[in-house]
């Protein structure tokens, strides 16, 4: 037969049906499911398709702008600035990619980063007016923080401690029955008295608090950011994480553990105050300890040693009740010179959140850290201090919208590359007290039993011999003396 | 201290959290410093959160209540059951939404002092227009607000009676409101409240902001810290669930009920708009201390809609928390 006779066979319904069963299911179908999710407030869900539809086509801004959006509504604002980000890259013309950006950043208040995006989804559509607002609106608050940053600054240029003077001069009252500092230095006589007088809620006369503090702040200023410690022989070390004010659980750790010594070593591995109501008792009975054994006692800073976090959660407010507005400037200053991070016999690293957004960090790149500020917004400090493992492989962006989810991979490579064998980190409660993550590589430790009197969740400690075996021990709450209203809002919770 | 004694500190802890919020930005409140001058202690994030969201939620269901009835042409009346020192009545009156009548019912100890407050207050005063005080101080009787003294426990054989003699019409569109103030009440008490909303008036609508879930980890330790206090909740265990709060206003004569729990209103009802500003108010990070507590508080709103009542068409509900 020549070619012209041959006709082409009739495409029946049948055929079509057939058709249809076998191709793969269209992508902008998937993509009106999400949307209907996201209408129907299942955000969960709606990123889920939206991922599915992405994986089938990575090159359609919207699909990334949409799931952005879903983000957004569960409050991943880091989440929706990658999202939306991938939108404008892939369209710089798709206006929604930057209103989408603008808005994370305004949720994570970073306002110049939104008045940007704003000022472009403005020009490309002159007649949107709540982008307008939003504009106005940020500029309005841009404005107020740089005017409250230049009154501040000036006041910030002076330390504390020239403001207060001379502490020697300090007069203490005949009728101050608490221990006395001796002149000679601290001793293990007067730390156990410190503990017996703070236990029965009374406290320590401002002139020895300061005492204390000022030869802390000496003593870790003199030391690097990340500090090696090495176990001797007929010593062990116990890693305590997250404490969070709760002075009666502490004194419980020294029950079941014993007091610091020399070869009764500890490391706490930050978050020492804050939303418990004994935060001053919690750090001045660390900082007389690290006095008393420089050697064998170990602090390293968490997210909440700093002023943001101490603002919001409680400890400025105690120490301003307690003591005075001076003594938590000074409190800040110290909190500025505590080490980021601890490395144990040259194998584990101890640090209070997690790893990096970046693969390639050396521990010569964290010992190069100037740490002496307030950990920032991002960078290598502000990550060690806020990031949390994962299951996952790879990375994510945190849920919290600081600091960076690192999977196992991530620690294997970073461990394998700095010659390490394990991390050891703190950051977030566990029902345990302790959880061995990341084939074993990443643990978190925590030491906030019942945290914030509702967690009902065990503390935990671990037990570090010198040839880096761990031990894990457990520990319920203990009780502690009623506190008034003042500082656990939770307590009995809304009335 | 004793239990009632105790239940009214209650109140104390729910101004402190007013104020704070409102000083810190989360809600726009010029009242409530007529009524604290200081705060005792700071609040944390959280607290913050859940008093804006359980205010915007029952300022919505309460604007929602008096919209239907003013779109019926009826005149609307709003009972506050141990309202305390809420300021709801001084902050619609300002803006001139205020229903037909609102009614605050306390303990005398708690009248007398907010009584006081508004008599004299330079921004209070001017909005309450022609009133008295009456019941020794105790009570204030203006046009539209009525502040009387009186205990709920009496409910059905005092109060009531007294409010429709003093013209409270049963006739017309009436919402009940319990803000955290049922749960005190033994259940029989109100069950009898609810059950003489329902069957004395004839377009009722009733509204409940009160703890759930008595039987968790978190909920037991709740109830155990508020013990503590002095402070027993009775009507959490009568009403645990989301289900039985729906239940409570069904089985007592009303038509339809709806109940969520305070994290899916944060979730699903408060805009992203108002997230975003709330988020540059002050870090957050309690999130998960969130999801736990917000569980464990509800809203419930129900309505009993009769035939001619010229209201059928908000039989469902649905929608009045946003306009969705």
């Amino acid at each position: 037969m020549s070619a012209a006779e041959i006709q082409p066979l009739a495409v029946t319904d049948a055929d079509r049906a057939k058709a249809e069963e076998a191709s793969e299911p269209s992508v902008v179908s998937i993509k009106n499911e999400a949307n209907k999710l996201f209408a129907a407030k299942h955000f969960e869900e709606a990123i889920e398709k939206y991922t599915l539809a992405i994986s089938y086509n990575p090159k359609i801004a919207a699909y990334y702008a949409n799931r952005a959006f879903a983000y957004i509504k569960q409050e991943l604002y880091a989440a929706a600035i990658a999202d939306a980000t991938d939108a404008i890259n892939i369209d710089p013309t798709y206006v929604k990619g930057y209103y989408r950006r603008a808005v994370g950043n305004m949720a994570l208040g970073k306002l110049k980063e939104a008045i940007k995006d704003l000022r472009a989804v403005c020009k490309a559509s002159p007649q949107d007016r709540d982008a307008r607002t939003k504009l106005s609106q940020c500029e309005k608050e841009l404005k107020r923080i740089e005017f409250e940053k230049a009154i501040n600054f000036e006041e910030n240029k002076v330390s504390a401690l020239e403001r207060i003077g001379n502490v020697d001069d300090i007069i203490v009252e005949e009728s101050y029955d608490g221990p006395r500092l001796p002149e000679s230095g601290i001793t293990l006589e007067f730390v156990k008295d410190l503990l017996e007088y703070m236990k029965a809620q009374k406290q320590l006369h401002r002139k020895y608090a300061l005492k204390i503090m000022i030869q802390v702040k000496e003593l870790l200023e003199k030391l690097p950011p990340i500090v090696d410690v090495t176990i001797p022989e007929d010593a062990k070390i116990t890693v305590c994480g997250d404490i969070h004010g709760q002075f009666y659980d502490l004194l419980n750790i020294f029950e079941l553990n014993g007091l610091p010594s020399p070869t009764n070593m500890y490391l706490w591995n930050g978050d020492f105050v804050d939303r418990g109501s004994f935060s001053v008792e919690c750090i001045l009975t660390l900082f007389s300890f690290k006095l008393l054994y420089p050697n064998a006692v170990y602090l390293s800073r968490g997210n909440h040693e700093t002023d943001d976090m101490n603002r919001t959660y409680g400890f400025e407010g105690e120490v301003k009740a307690k003591y005075s507005n001076l003594t938590f400037r000074l409190f800040s200053e110290i909190f500025n010179a505590l080490p980021i991070g601890n490395i144990i016999q040259s194998k584990i690293l101890v640090v209070h959140g997690g790893l990096f957004s970046r693969d390639d960090v050396t521990i010569d790149d964290l010992r190069k850290i100037d740490r002496f500020r307030q950990p920032g917004g991002d960078g290598l400090m502000f990550e060690l201090l806020w990031s949390d493992p994962q299951p996952q492989f790879g990375r994510a962006p945190s849920k919290r919208g600081a600091g960076v989810q690192f999977g196992p991979d991530v620690t294997e490579k970073f461990l394998e590359l700095n010659n390490l064998d394990l991390l050891i980190r703190s950051h977030e409660v566990k029902a345990g007290g302790y959880e061995v993550a990341h084939g074993g590589k990443c643990i978190t430790i925590f030491s906030a039993p019942n945290y914030c009197d509702s967690g009902d969740n065990l503390g935990a400690y671990i037990h570090i011999t010198p040839d880096c075996k761990l031990k894990y021990h457990q520990f319920a709450a203990v009780p502690h003396p009623p506190v008034g209203p003042m500082k656990y809002a939770m307590m009995g919770g809304f009335m | 201290m004793d239990r009632d004694d105790a239940v009214r500190s209650t109140n104390d802890d729910a101004l402190v959290c007013k104020l704070s919020a409102a000083t810190t930005g989360y809600l726009a409140d010029p009242f409530v410093s007529v009524l604290l001058k200081r705060l005792p202690h700071r609040v944390a994030p959280i607290m913050h959160r859940g008093t804006y969201v359980r205010t915007a939620a029952l300022d919505a269901l309460v604007a929602r209540f008096m919209g239907v009835a003013a779109a019926a042409g009826r005149r609307s009346q709003v009972v506050s059951l141990g309202a305390g020192s809420d300021t709801r009545f001084l902050l619609l009156k300002e803006g001139r939404r205020n229903p037909g009548l609102y009614v605050e019912i306390d303990f005398p100890q708690i009248t007398s002092k907010k009584a006081m407050a508004l008599a004299r207050g330079r921004t209070t005063k001017p909005l309450l227009g022609d009133f008295q005080v009456g019941a020794g101080g105790a009570e204030i009787i203006a046009q539209d607000y009525w502040l009387l003294a009186g205990d709920l426990r009496n409910f059905a054989s005092e109060i009531l009676p007294r409010l429709v003699r003093m013209g409270l019409q049963p006739s017309e569109p009436t919402l009940f409101l319990s803000e955290c103030v049922m749960i005190y009440l033994d259940p029989t008490v109100s069950d009898a409240i609810v059950a003489a909303a329902a069957s004395e008036f004839s377009a009722p609508f009733f509204v409940t902001y009160e703890q759930i879930l008595p039987d968790d980890a978190f909920g037991r330790v709740m109830i155990s810290n508020l013990k503590a206090r002095n402070i027993e909740l009775p009507g959490i265990f009568a009403h645990p669930t989301l289900h039985s709060q729906v239940e409570r206003y069904m089985s007592a004569g009303f038509t339809v009920a709806r109940a969520i729990d305070i994290n899916e209103v944060w979730d699903k009802h408060i805009s992203l708009e108002e997230k975003a500003r709330l988020a540059r108010l002050e870090i957050f990070d309690e999130v998960e201390e969130w999801v736990l507590l917000s569980r464990h508080y509800c809203i419930s709103w129900t309505a009993k809609v009769s035939d001619g009542s010229g209201l059928s068409q908000e039989l469902a509900l649905r929608g009045w928390l946003s306009s969705d």
